[in-house]
């Protein structure tokens, strides 16, 4: 009798754990949901930052722009005679 | 049973009662109940979104973006949670450039959202977002906005979008459907106020392509800059450059200007119109090469018989006189195209006869579609040789390019054609399609329409071309270290209401680089120079610079022609 009453303790116990065990599952996976969703966010964001800058970088190298600041800075094609090939 | 065991098993049943009744209840709202309240539980947790329209990029053929979607904010605003107004209002109308007035009259409305500024710049969005705690009752929603980094330079190719993103010109036209991300049905899960997390989404919604054009936007610079400084300098209405690779039918350049910013929204929709593509013009000399090419196929004339050019004057009818620039009397098949003479052409359609010059016109891509896709392409006004249209001068007029409407595109690509050696290529303006992750998806090959003629009649108009450069009309489109080949043409325009010519000139030049073996066929027209009306004078100088810039920069000069890297 008092084994059986003891094995019976166990046996709820084990069950318990069990769930408790499951509770947490269900919570962890919750949980790396949210880490995930974040992270989703945060990659979005980062790419549109990323095409934001890249626009950056095409509008300021732009053939216009750089032809621009070329006759600025009175920068010409070099002549024939400026030119050295090398063999 | 002992006393102890009994109050042990009493005790234990006493402690598991409480559990017990809970599991009861547990039982009955998680599996008995379970339907019931999961479906109410969905309702308040769950949310179904549409996500925004996204488009793919456009880039031109070095790999530099023209085209490009990014998500801004919207901002909006709750009126009902703003508690200093005074404030708010001062503070933001400075960041968003509102004017106070209306931004008080938004404050004041009894709504829980009004709009404030839809799709605005990135840098305020942060600044706001970095303040929102600050002002509260802001509300911000993600939204794609098109950018075009190069503004203007390739506005008239590459198009615009209108308000729901879907392609209302050019390349964004076109090529809508490939570029376009359709909206879909997304599913989030709601946990408290501020977690969401995506569970679902549409899976029917497409995926989206990159369109890579045949155009460089460097070669695209040099004509747009060109095109600006003759159009300023001679008061021009408007100008256009095509630029196209005669050996694959390639168009690099289609630079117009005045052009527009495709970043404002002050455009109308004739600025969407690309002159080159979706306007026609009668071309004046430059279609002289039809007439000299039909001759030359049909054997009606040889490059050395001779043709009276009248001493500069001649009556073909009662009220029709035709004129040459300069007293021609007797002058060659190449003399009356060196020195375009109209009235050696004129004559040459009367020997030609009214069908061989519209079958040659068709033959060389006049009155039909060049195949190039485009948008709003015009087909040109070719009169049929057998209906009422069709005069008695209809026929020699033409011969020197009046009587007839030709798109710009149709004419480079007939010069490309001779430039070649004879092959009428179909004009492409898409080089490739990849996919999300830039991987090539398909790649447009090149394509011949039919040979026009005999390769040895086209060397022949080739090398007749090569003389108008050296010593005829088109002298000052000569570039040094290069021989260059091409025809000058100057235009009367046309009042289609009173059907007279006007004093309204359009100048052009094409002609092809290197001329012995070309790389590059550019065509330059300028539209109603009111300083000048020469194309000798005003259209030859723009070819020579913009051929000089464009061999400098794809260094044609110092690597062996044949390696060139558009060949590969």
């Amino acid at each position: 009798m008092k084994l059986n009453f003891f094995k019976l303790i166990i046996f709820v116990l084990i069950g318990f754990f069990i769930l408790l065990f499951y509770v947490w599952l269900q919570i962890s996976s919750e949980r790396l949901g949210y880490d995930l969703e974040k992270l989703r966010l945060r990659l979005k964001e980062e790419k549109n930052l990323n095409t934001q800058l890249k626009i950056t970088v095409d509008s300021l190298s732009s053939p216009e722009r750089l032809g621009e600041i070329a006759n600025e800075m009175n920068l010409q094609p070099p002549t024939k005679s400026q030119i050295i090939e090398i063999e | 049973m002992k006393l102890v065991d009994r109050r042990l098993l009493f005790s234990f049943i006493l402690i598991m009662f409480i559990p017990i009744l809970l599991s009861i209840r547990l039982f009955y709202l998680q599996i008995w109940q379970h339907r019931y309240l999961n479906s109410i539980a969905e309702e308040q947790i769950s949310s179904v979104k549409t996500s925004p329209v996204t488009r793919g990029e456009i880039r031109d053929r070095n790999g530099k973006t023209l085209a490009v979607s990014i998500e801004v904010d919207s901002v909006g605003l709750n009126p009902k949670l703003i508690k200093n107004k005074d404030h708010f209002v001062k503070e933001i109308s400075s960041i968003l450039g509102i004017n106070q007035t209306y931004l008080k009259y938004k404050i004041n409305q009894d709504k829980y959202f009004v709009w404030l500024q839809r799709k605005i710049d990135p840098k305020i969005s942060r600044l706001l977002q970095e303040k929102k705690e600050y002002f509260k009752g802001l509300v911000f929603q993600k939204e794609t906005k098109r950018y075009y980094p190069l503004g203007d330079l390739t506005a008239n190719i590459v198009g615009v979008v209108n308000i729901d993103s879907r392609g209302s010109s050019g390349i964004e036209l076109l090529y809508d459907k490939e570029l376009t991300k359709k909206s879909g049905k997304e599913v989030y899960k709601r946990y408290g106020k501020t977690y969401e997390i995506k569970v679902a989404d549409d899976k029917t919604a497409n995926n989206y392509f990159n369109v890579i054009l045949t155009i460089d936007s460097v070669l695209q610079y040099i004509a747009q800059r060109e095109l600006k400084k003759v159009v300023e300098k001679y008061d021009a209405k408007k100008g256009f450059v095509l630029i196209q690779n005669p050996k694959t039918g390639e168009i690099l350049t289609c630079a117009c200007y005045p052009s527009f910013d495709p970043n404002s929204d002050k455009f109308t929709i004739k600025d969407l119109l690309n002159p080159a593509i979706n306007e026609v013009f009668e071309p004046g000399s430059v279609f002289k090469v039809v007439p000299l090419i039909a001759a030359l196929s049909e054997n009606i004339l040889d490059e050395s018989d001779t043709i009276y050019c009248e001493n500069g004057s001649y009556m073909i009818a009662d009220d029709v006189e035709i004129n040459d620039h300069e007293k021609y009397s007797y002058l060659t098949l190449e003399g009356i195209l060196v020195y375009s003479s109209n009235i050696g052409f004129a004559k040459l359609g009367m020997k030609i006869g009214r069908n061989k010059i519209y079958e040659w016109a068709r033959r060389t891509g006049f009155g039909s579609l060049t195949g190039s896709m485009m948008p709003g392409e015009m087909r040109g006004l070719l009169p049929n040789p057998n209906s009422k249209e069709w005069s008695f001068v209809t026929g020699p007029i033409m011969c020197y390019g009046q009587g007839v409407a030709v798109t710009g595109l149709q004419i480079v690509n007939l010069y490309s054609a001779i430039a070649n050696g004879g092959l009428l290529m179909e004009p492409r303006f898409v080089k490739s399609l990849t996919d999300m992750e830039n991987k090539p998806i398909c790649e447009y090959e090149p394509r011949v329409i039919r040979r026009i003629a005999s390769e040895e009649i086209i060397n022949t108009v080739r090398i007749m071309l090569e003389k108008v450069v050296m010593y005829g009309t088109g002298t000052l489109a000569k570039v040094e270290g290069y021989t260059v080949a091409g025809k000058t043409g100057t235009a009367q325009k046309l009042d289609t209401n009173i059907k007279k010519y006007t004093n309204k000139y359009i100048s052009s030049f094409c002609g092809f680089i290197p001329s012995n073996n070309p790389e590059l066929t550019i065509l330059v027209v300028i539209d109603e120079p009111k300083k000048g009306y020469w194309a000798s004078e005003i259209a030859c100088p723009v070819f020579s610079n913009i051929a000089k810039d464009a061999m400098n920069y794809l260094e044609i000069q110092k690597k062996s022609i044949h390696n060139y890297a558009y060949n590969k």
